[in-house]
């Protein structure tokens, strides 16, 4: 395991195309929680994400061979990219897609509670990169973002600590969180 | 630990130890509902094949594989018996399907529609959904108000400036007549590059509600050889070559990839809506040029439909009487009737004016059935000053045989399936 982990995206999928089951494992935990995040901040169904998230693994393993890394990155992008065509097709024909696992003759897989749960626990963990990105930010829009939004103050609140006007204090939210929407949008196209 | 997301890992981590299935191995559902339409199938009669939009040149039988499609069906009608509807429906399918696929198979098991197409080039799913999902449409244009020239203008407006380009398009070549290949048509790279320039356009007139989408290999690229391959067939030299489409969604198109090919290996061109790529009418119905065809030639119109098939009724196959050839007559319903009219006075009212400048140009209509060109008859403007009146229905005369002038009459009358239907995987 440690020397599947300290590979790359692509080399993982290359080993995929070669039959490396535990090449796949390792991917399969490493974008799990971000896929089950994007599926249920976009359906809002945990049922749903828990099946559209075994689609989208199938089509990965199904398509392993046509993933072309640019450079060491993640395959975040390109993971993400097919949750959405999936979700898209989904919503498209009313019902959750199944041609990858029909394709690979997929056993059904029933849901009980604790797995419902284990979804909002991975959706949970996806959101953590999030809180990452805010560190990023410029100092004033950081604090600005943190107090507004972490922690739920008032703008005049914000306004006070910060020690600027509450006009200012809206502006530094709102370019804050421009930056993160933009940050968080470029890493799924 | 063995949560849901657990088990899916096994599962998948099992399939990725065995290796990539073959994308013509079959579910085991799927595999045993193709043996059972390979009972009860009932042959097709091959005879002369009227339209072949196959994306690709007619399937090899060496180069071919069986694919199969099942389709779950319900009525439209609420109160219809499914079971009857779906009798009803297979013959339809049949006919639409075996232009494309002429040893195609189509089948009831119980509540759902199996169509199986053995010797299938690699495009054959996504031409088989396209085909049921789409149904052929026949349509009716004005051809020099809708025909586009290189330049995205449309002929009509360049006749008057006497664009050579354009008076081709619209009264022919030296060797061809209006519609037909040679007279200002062009081949399919070059039209679906053209038709992918312009705006979308959407209106109650448009035959078609989406875009449409189409991938294209580099002249002499490894795409373009494979391609070949999977359709038993020789690349064309110094031509972009068709990989897939056109189809209604990407995925569609991608999923339709010869082998071996991925969306990275070509171009893809969407033709929005309000453009459609049509056919050269074929020199013989009884023998047309495959859709994908190298030599295979287009025309791009504005897809702004003056009358529309389901505006049409009863159609037959008939003979026409002065020249004693098979043909093809129908009637119009009073809203058809209307817009006939309209559309021939238009067009007559056009040829008188643009003749006035010293020469016959009598303007056409095109009659289209899905994505080929049926016939593009002029209108005599000194005899119907004021257009021809739908009272009489219509009829198309053209290279037909009596059989593919059967054929085509049945493609217009059964346009209309008795169910809906949603393709399974």
């Amino acid at each position: 395991m440690p020397l599947d982990a300290q590979r790359t995206d692509g080399e993982l999928l290359a080993a995929v195309v070669g039959r490396d089951g535990a090449a796949f494992a390792t991917f399969y935990r490493r974008h799990l929680p971000t896929v089950v995040g994007f599926l249920l901040r976009e359906t809002g169904d945990r049922e749903a994400t828990a099946d559209l998230t075994a689609e989208v693994f199938a089509a990965i393993f199904l398509v392993a061979g046509r993933f072309r890394p640019r450079g060491p990155g993640s395959a975040r992008p390109w993971v993400l990219g097919i949750a959405r065509n999936k979700l898209l097709e989904s919503r498209r024909r009313g019902r959750v897609e199944d041609r990858a696992r029909r394709r690979l003759a997929f056993e059904p897989e029933l849901l009980d509670d604790d797995d419902l749960a284990r979804v909002d626990e991975l959706a949970a963990a996806a959101g953590q990169p999030v809180l990452a990105l805010v560190e990023q930010l410029p100092k004033n829009q950081r604090d600005a973002v943190r107090s507004r939004v972490l922690e739920d103050r008032e703008y005049d609140e914000v306004a006070r600590e910060l020690n600027c006007s509450e006009l200012v204090a809206r502006q530094r939210v709102s370019r804050g969180l421009s930056r993160l929407r933009h940050q968080m949008t470029e890493g799924e196209q | 630990m063995s949560d849901y997301f657990d088990r899916v890992e096994r599962q998948i981590v099992r399939q990725v130890e065995a290796g990539v299935p073959r994308s013509s191995r079959l579910p085991a559902a799927l595999g045993y509902l193709a043996a059972v339409a390979a009972v009860v199938v009932v042959i097709v009669v091959a005879g002369a094949f009227l339209l072949t939009r196959g994306s690709s040149p007619g399937p090899s039988p060496a180069a071919g594989h069986s694919v199969t499609v099942t389709f779950t069906a319900s009525t439209i009608d609420p109160h219809a018996h499914l079971a009857a509807a779906i009798d009803r429906s297979i013959p339809i399918l049949r006919a639409r399907l075996r232009s494309v696929f002429p040893d195609v198979r189509v089948s009831r098991a119980g509540n759902e529609i199996v169509v199986t197409a053995p010797n299938a080039n690699a495009g054959a799913r996504a031409r088989i959904l396209a085909l049921i999902g789409t149904p052929e449409q026949l349509a009716f244009y004005d051809w020099e108000a809708n025909a586009l020239t290189p330049s995205g203008k449309t002929v009509a407006s360049q006749l008057q400036t006497q664009d050579p380009t354009a008076t081709e398009i619209s009264q022919g070549g030296a060797n061809s007549s209006p519609g037909s290949p040679g007279a200002g048509s062009m081949n399919l790279y070059d039209a679906v590059k053209l038709a992918a320039k312009q705006p979308q356009s959407s209106s109650p007139d448009n035959s078609r509600l989406g875009p449409e989408y189409y991938m294209f290999g580099a002249p002499g690229s490894a795409a373009c050889q494979a391609a070949a391959k999977a359709n038993g067939t020789a690349p064309a030299a110094g031509r972009h070559c068709l990989l897939s489409g056109p189809a209604d969604t990407k995925s569609d198109l991608l999923s339709a990839l010869p082998p071996g090919v991925t969306a990275g290996d070509g171009e893809i061109a969407t033709v929005h809506r309000g453009t459609v790529v049509l056919q050269a009418i074929p020199a013989s119905f009884a023998n047309p040029t495959a859709f994908g065809d190298p030599s295979a030639q287009f025309f791009v119109l504005k897809d702004d439909v003056a009358v529309s098939g389901s505006d049409t009724t009863n159609p037959q196959q008939n003979t026409d009487p002065n020249i004693g050839q098979p043909d093809v007559t129908f009637g119009f319903t009073s809203k058809g009737k209307s817009e006939f009219q309209q559309v021939t006075a238009n067009i007559a009212h056009r040829g008188d004016l643009l003749s006035g400048l010293g020469q016959t140009l009598n303007q056409h209509f095109a009659v289209a059935l899905g994505s080929q060109l049926i016939t593009v008859p002029f209108i005599d403007f000194k005899q119907y000053p004021d257009g021809i009146s739908g009272d009489k229905g219509a009829d198309i005369s053209g290279s037909f045989t009596v059989t593919s002038a059967k054929d085509l009459a049945n493609q217009i009358r059964l346009d209309a399936l008795p169910v809906t239907l949603t393709a399974r995987g």
